[in-house]
C-alpha cells in the first residue's frame, strides 16, 4: 500500500483529531490549560504522522514538494478553522510547521532506512522518534 | 499522481469540520467560560458574589483586566515568564490583601516553573501579602522551597523562597501580585522581583 502522498493524508487527520479534541476541552472544560502551539508539538504532531505512515506504508517513496506544500497548508489552514490562530498566523503556522515538519520527515526517514530489519525494527522506529522528540525539545530550549 | 486527491480531501474535509464545530459550539464556549469566570472571581474574592468589569488606566502593562466586587477586586494579570506570558488572577480586598490567585495560563517548563500551577506550599506564601513581595536571597544565593516552606519577614516588606529551579517563573508570578495589590492600594509597584535572574 505504498503512497507517497498517504504521509500527508495522515498528517492531516492528526492534526484535525488534536485540534478537534482541543476545540472540545475548551469548550466543556474552559478552565483547563491546553498546551500551546509551538515547536516540540508541532515536532510532536509530525513524528505521530511518520509513525502512522511507517505502520501503514511502511517503505513509502517521500516527495519532499508535495511534503513542503501540504504541510504548509495543514498547519495554515487547520488552526485557523479551529479558532486557534488569527488570520496574522496564517503565514507565522504554515511557515514554521512546514519547515518543522520537513526537517523531522528528512530526519525520521532517513534513520528509519537504515535501521536493519527484522523483528527488532518496529521498537527501534519508535526509539529514533523518541530520540527526535526529545532532541526538539532541547533545541528549541535552546533558541528561545 | 492519482493519489494526490487524498491529502486534499483530508485537509479540506477537516477544515470545513474544524469550522462548522466551532461555530455551532460558539455560543456555549462563551456561556461556559463566562460561568467558569464568574465561579473563579467569587472563589478568590470570598464575601463577594456580583462581580463589575471596571474600566482603568494604569500604567502597568501587567494589568490586563479589573472585576470590581463587593469586598474588594479581582484583578487579570499578565507577566513575561521564562517561556512565555503567564496570565494570572488575583483577588485582592478593599485593604490591599491578597485573598485568593489562580494561574490562568503559562507555558513554562514542565516540571520547573509549570509546578507553580500545583504547588501550594509556593503560591499559598502570597496569600494574605500586602504587596511589596520579593524572593528571598540566600547569601549563596535565591533560596527555593522544595518541600518545606521558610518565610523571613523584612523590614517594609515581605520575602518568600522562589520555586526550585524556577527563579524567572517565581518572579513573574510576585511581580503579578505586587502589581495587582499596587492598583487596589494606589501604592508603587515593588521592582525587587522584577529583573530576571537579579
Amino acid at each position: 500500500m505504498k503512497n507517497r502522498f498517504m504521509l500527508n493524508t495522515l498528517l492531516a487527520i492528526v492534526v484535525f483529531v488534536l485540534l478537534l479534541c482541543m476545540m472540545l476541552l475548551e469548550v466543556f472544560l474552559p478552565a483547563i490549560i491546553l498546551p500551546a502551539i509551538n515547536i516540540p508539538l508541532i515536532v510532536l504532531i509530525s513524528l505521530v504522522a511518520l509513525l502512522l505512515d511507517h505502520l501503514i506504508a511502511p517503505g513509502s517513496r517521500r516527495s519532499y514538494v508535495f511534503i513542503v506544500i501540504f504541510s504548509f497548508v495543514t498547519f495554515a489552514v487547520l488552526p485557523l478553522m479551529a479558532g486557534f490562530a488569527c488570520v496574522h498566523d496564517f503565514w507565522r503556522y504554515g511557515v514554521v510547521g512546514c519547515a518543522v515538519f520537513t526537517a523531522v520527515t528528512f530526519l525520521f526517514s532517513s534513520a528509519v532506512h537504515r535501521l536493519k530489519t527484522g523483528p527488532k525494527a518496529r521498537a527501534a522506529v519508535f526509539a529514533v522518534a523518541v530520540g527526535i522528540f526529545l532532541a526538539s525539545q532541547v533545541f528549541s530550549g535552546m533558541i528561545l | 499522481m492519482r493519489k494526490i486527491w487524498m491529502p486534499v480531501v483530508a485537509i479540506v474535509l477537516s477544515a470545513a469540520i474544524l469550522l462548522c464545530v466551532y461555530n455551532v459550539l460558539y455560543d456555549t464556549r462563551i456561556s461556559n467560560q463566562q460561568a467558569e469566570l464568574t465561579g473563579k472571581l467569587r472563589e478568590l474574592l470570598p464575601g463577594s458574589t456580583e462581580f463589575v468589569s471596571e474600566s482603568f488606566v494604569s500604567e502597568d502593562a501587567c494589568i490586563q483586566f479589573v472585576y470590581r466586587g463587593e469586598t474588594g477586586f479581582v484583578i487579570g494579570t499578565r507577566a513575561r515568564g521564562y517561556a512565555g506570558d503567564i496570565d494570572m488572577l488575583i483577588g485582592v480586598s478593599s485593604d490591599g490583601a491578597v485573598t485568593g490567585l489562580q494561574i490562568r495560563n503559562m507555558e513554562e517548563t514542565p516540571g520547573l516553573g509549570a509546578e507553580a500551577l500545583t504547588n501550594v506550599e509556593f503560591l499559598s506564601q502570597l496569600i494574605y501579602t500586602t504587596g511589596d513581595v520579593a524572593i528571598a536571597q540566600s547569601p549563596t544565593g535565591v533560596s527555593a522551597v522544595s518541600g518545606a516552606t521558610s518565610v523571613a519577614e523584612t523590614s517594609g516588606g515581605k520575602e518568600i523562597d522562589a520555586l526550585t529551579g524556577a527563579t524567572v517563573t517565581s518572579k513573574a508570578i510576585v511581580r503579578s501580585v505586587n502589581s495587582a495589590v499596587a492598583f487596589v492600594t494606589g501604592s508603587s509597584v515593588s521592582t525587587a522581583a522584577t529583573s530576571w535572574g537579579g
